[in-house]
């Protein structure tokens, strides 16, 4: 048990993991009272001369590298039987986590790609190979950057020879699914072999998934050396095609075909990211652009309580000026806004529990009980919250807890943890608020301190600490959102209003199928499907108008939104619509006819089977199918024989099959 | 000299006197009368006449490829994108009227076996022909012989189950190759796709949505990189060759030879197949087999009706001299 140990000036506070060379830490630095990662030789390799060697070549070739985009080496020292690095402590989430099987927006990609590339290019132009370049290894910053981790594989080019000596036979350094082929092959290796796990790394941001996959590593290996890399298209159709080439470049079979340098990578990314995310600067300084993770629709309002929103959010104590977030903020849902005045915990019933603080090197329990009951105090006055009294919880005073277990076992929602350090005088309070079913952090925030008054000092932070937690829906409104001039925010806007049951955000969605952007009034009209019957009179105002104003593409999406609703309603105005001249607008016509259901279309559907537009013929045919209505079979007929168009012809096959199926 | 007719008979239907080297002498294609069954078979025996009696060689049998289902016994049962002819004899009365042997198969069979001893697949002992174009079919060579199953029916390729898609098909069951990739449904998807997503609006089909569209138009927009035909594009070349690995998988052959009107247009389709192909069959048998393009483009099923025809008629007289 390493935590409370102190090793040198580094006083352990946590235990972070544990890998193949040995434990990593977090620790605080005493003398210089910053958190940093301690990395520790397993004690059982201590003996093995080659681990040695491996371990410190890590730390040498690592702090040779001064980037932005790399964690910071400060020292590698052994004392006390251990060997250690101490290295940046860098908070935020690791690109696994990030990726967390989903695919990333088009912006993430580039970002984040943007900046790995940067780095490697920077560490190969000192001769320097990561050697097991992986999501775990690539850590995000609040802000979106991005810090490279573990050069614990990487071999110095001029140490070939070196190396050979230190990997054993048949001991491939590497993680399998990211390994080169020559890698797998216990080959030697070169640059080329973290452009082609980059290459990996890249897919795998694109498709939420690792392109090769099996059952074990020898299949694994063997699919890394054979299998060519699926396309991207195929597993996220919403993928940037522009990646395709990049990627089966950077993941070549033989290594001579892949680029020749993360120089090559780097300049093809940023000629895509001009066209993709329209930025003419891209990696100044190594940091570019807040990361974005992109979720499927129906997870995108629960996720948005985790990955936060796609703004730069970042709170300002009034104690100082730098930011102080360390995970993105949850958003909040506009009946949340309205009757919940705590939305960092989803649900309408939220139970918190507040655990005792840890102290961080000196203090005591007093000072821990004493912001215990200050905060519990402070959080009652949340109308949307019920808190588990102190009593409750000071089980936990002396014990590492699990927050999901103590969501179980004190049956609440969220745990609110953290960390003190400090003097009487002078405090620094890390918090964070965990989901206790899925122990995903919902948010989390440090407060600094001072005040000669320890009571004083004790009130600010808690007050300060909780005003950074009911602060955040403020910046957030979705109304708000919906006349920024980004089109990523205003669709950000539409999500959040999608489960909203107030006929303000009904309104609003409406006013959204105004918008210049396609793809807003597309996701306006999706929203507004949920809210049923309450959304008719706005949806059928705005088909009414954009007809009379002959504004085509509003009236287009606001038919779409009508065909989602199914309401019998919109019938005669869709009628109407379906002889409009406008090709979209009269086949969105045909295709809500065909969701409502309403046989007083059929007459005027089979009408349209014989209009001049195959796009009006095409949907006439899929609603009469929908329909399924025998008046219509010789009409379908009739374009099953004789329409020019084989994809008319294709769709009347399904709706006489269906009509046919049905009676 | 000798020679044979061959009819390929479809939506439009094409007949050719044809050498016995498979050489095309004369030929002419007419729009199929689409009316009715009686009226289908009236126009295909007057032309067949007619082009017998111009032709400067002399016709020793007709061969007929017909788009369904065509029994041992050489009774049509199924034709699903024609209309009804079960009900008619069609080769009795072809044969009365041109006074020749007349032999009928399914078109696919006739194309194959075109490919099979003119074309793309000469010399190759264990084949399969597939043509992908208003429906799907295909032929099967095992060990030097057409393979045509108990009653005759077999190699009908568009009617393997490829997975997820569960539209109805003509056969009456769901989920056919066919209902996804076959010319018609190529169309038919990316029409649905237009209306699916605002980003599929900036694609150059959705510009041409109210005209006729066609595979050429997605396989030509696919190769500009379109965003929409390439999606489409990759989709097809799934269901196809995750359907042809399992052919691979099951007979082991050399040669899949892949024709009909939807492959003469598009040789991208035919790469992104390989890779499905590569990735859904088994290493070993994937190796041994190549995947080619047909070589008689649309003249594989006249040409292989006039071979069969000419073949058949040897087999007739070798077993009448005993």
């Amino acid at each position: 048990m390493l935590v409370g140990k102190t090793i040198a000036q580094y006083k352990i506070v946590e235990a972070l993991g544990k890998g193949g060379m040995g434990k990593v830490c977090k620790a605080i630095d005493i003398n210089l009272n910053r958190t940093v990662v301690l990395k520790l030789l397993a004690r059982e390799l201590l003996k093995n001369e080659n681990a040695r060697k491996r371990f410190l070549r890590e730390a040498r070739l690592a702090s040779a590298l001064d980037h932005p985009n790399i964690c910071t080496i400060y020292e590698i020292q052994e004392t006390e039987g251990f060997y250690y690095i101490a290295m940046q402590y860098i908070e935020g989430q690791t690109l696994k986590k990030v990726i967390n099987n989903r695919p990333l927006s088009a912006r993430a990609i580039i970002s984040i790609s943007l900046q790995v590339a940067d780095a490697l290019a920077a560490a190969h132009d000192c001769g320097i190979i990561h050697r097991d370049i992986k999501p775990q290894n690539i850590m995000l910053t609040p802000r979106g950057q991005v810090k490279i981790l573990d050069f614990g594989l990487a071999k110095g080019l001029e140490e070939h020879t070196a190396l050979g000596e230190l990997t054993e036979h048949g001991q491939s350094l590497g993680t399998p699914s990211y390994m080169s082929p020559e890698q797998a092959r216990g080959e030697p290796v070169d640059k080329r072999t973290d452009i082609f796990s980059f290459g990996i790394v890249l897919y795998e941001m694109a498709t939420g998934r690792k392109p090769f996959s099996a059952e074990n590593n020898i299949d694994l290996l063997y699919m890394i050396c054979n299998t060519p890399t699926p396309r991207i298209l195929d597993v996220n159709p919403r993928a940037m095609p522009q990646l395709q080439s990049i990627i089966d470049r950077a993941t070549a079979k033989t290594a001579a075909d892949r680029y020749r340098s993360m120089q090559e990578v780097l300049a093809e990314l940023k000629a895509i990211s001009s066209e993709v995310i329209q930025v003419s600067q891209v990696v100044p300084d190594g940091i570019h652009r807040d990361y974005t993770p992109v979720v499927r629709s129906r997870w995108r309002s629960f996720l948005r309580f985790f990955l936060g929103p796609k703004r730069t959010f970042t709170t300002n104590s009034p104690v100082d000026n730098t930011p102080k977030s360390v995970s993105k903020p949850p958003q909040t849902t506009v009946e949340q806004l309205e009757g919940d005045d705590f939305p960092l915990i989803p649900g309408q019933h939220k139970t918190l529990a507040v655990l005792p603080f840890r102290i961080v090197g000196t203090g005591n329990d007093e000072v821990r009980l004493s912001l215990l009951d200050l905060l519990v105090t402070e959080l009652t006055k949340f109308r949307s919250l019920t808190i588990r009294p102190s009593s409750y919880v000071l089980r936990y005073l002396n014990q590492e807890a699990n927050p999901v277990d103590v969501g179980k076992e004190l049956g609440v929602d969220a745990v609110l943890l953290g960390s003190i350090i400090g003097t009487v005088q002078r405090m620094r309070v890390t918090a964070q608020l965990v989901n206790a079913t899925t122990g995903g952090i919902l948010w989390a925030g440090k407060v600094d301190a001072s005040d000669p008054d320890p009571i004083r000092l004790q009130d600010t932070t808690v007050k300060r600490l909780v005003a950074q937690m009911s602060d955040w829906h403020k910046v957030n409104s979705p109304y708000e959102l919906l006349s920024d001039e980004s089109e990523e925010l205003r669709l950000e806007a539409v999500a959040m209003l999608k489960f909203s049951k107030e006929p303000k955000a009904v309104e609003a969605l409406g006013e959204a199928l105004y918008d210049s952007s396609i793809n807003v009034k597309f996701a306006a009209a999706e929203a507004l499907s949920k809210f049923g019957k309450n959304a008719s009179a706005v949806v059928l105002s705005a088909i009414s108008d954009s007809l009379r104003n002959r504004d085509y593409t509003t009236a287009r999406y606001a038919i779409n939104a009508a065909g989602r609703l199914a309401d019998p309603e919109f019938v005669p105005v869709l009628l109407e619509a379906l002889s409009c001249q406008d090709t979209f607008v009269a086949s969105e016509a045909a295709l809500a006819l065909g969701h409502i259901k309403d046989r007083r279309a059929v007459s005027e559907l089979v009408d349209a089977l014989l209009s001049n537009d195959a796009s009006v013929r095409f949907t006439a045919a899929h609603a009469l199918g929908e329909l399924a209505d025998p008046a219509a079979l010789s009409g379908l007929t009739l374009r099953l024989c004789e329409d020019e168009d084989e994809g008319v012809r294709a769709k009347a096959r399904w709706a006489i099959n269906a009509i046919r199926k049905r009676t | 000299m000798d020679a044979y007719i061959g009819v390929d008979v479809g939506r439009t239907t094409r007949i050719a006197v044809v050498d016995a080297s498979g050489r095309i002498l004369s030929q002419r294609r007419i729009n199929t009368v689409l009316t009715d069954g009686r009226s289908l078979v009236d126009q295909l025996i007057r032309e067949v006449v007619a082009l017998k009696n111009v032709s400067q060689q002399t016709v020793l049998a007709v061969g007929v490829g017909l788009p369904g289902l065509v029994d041992i016994d050489q009774q049509v049962q199924i034709l699903p994108n024609l209309p009804d002819i079960s009900a008619i004899d069609i080769r009795s009365e072809l044969a009365a009227a041109v006074s020749l042997p007349v032999i009928l198969d399914n078109d696919a069979n006739a194309a194959t076996y075109g490919e099979w001893k003119c074309g793309a697949a000469k010399n190759a002992n264990n084949l399969v022909y597939i043509s992908i174009g208003t429906g799907i079919g295909g032929g099967i060579v095992l060990g030097g012989k057409m393979q045509r199953g108990a009653r005759g029916y077999a190699g009908e390729f568009g009617h393997m189950k490829v997975g997820l898609q569960e539209l109805d098909c003509s056969c009456g069951s769901v989920g056919c190759l066919e209902t996804v990739a076959s010319g018609p449904n190529i169309v038919r998807r990316a029409r649905e796709m237009i209306f699916e997503s605002p980003t599929y609006m900036r694609s150059v089909l959705a510009s041409k949505i109210s005209k006729r569209l066609t595979c050429e138009d997605i396989v030509e927009a696919a190769m500009q990189g379109d965003e929409l035909a390439m999606r489409v594009i990759s989709s097809t070349a799934n269901y196809l060759g995750t359907a042809i690995a399992n052919v691979i998988n099951l007979f082991n052959v050399e040669l899949v030879v892949l024709g009909g009107p939807v492959m003469t247009t598009s040789t991208i389709l035919l790469e992104y197949i390989r890779e499905y192909l590569k990735q859904g069959s088994f290493p070993k048998l994937y190796d041994c087999c190549k995947l080619v393009a047909a070589s008689l483009g649309d003249n594989a099923g006249v040409i292989g009706s006039a071979i069969m025809a000419q073949d058949r008629l040897s087999e007739q007289r070798m077993a009448a001299r005993g």
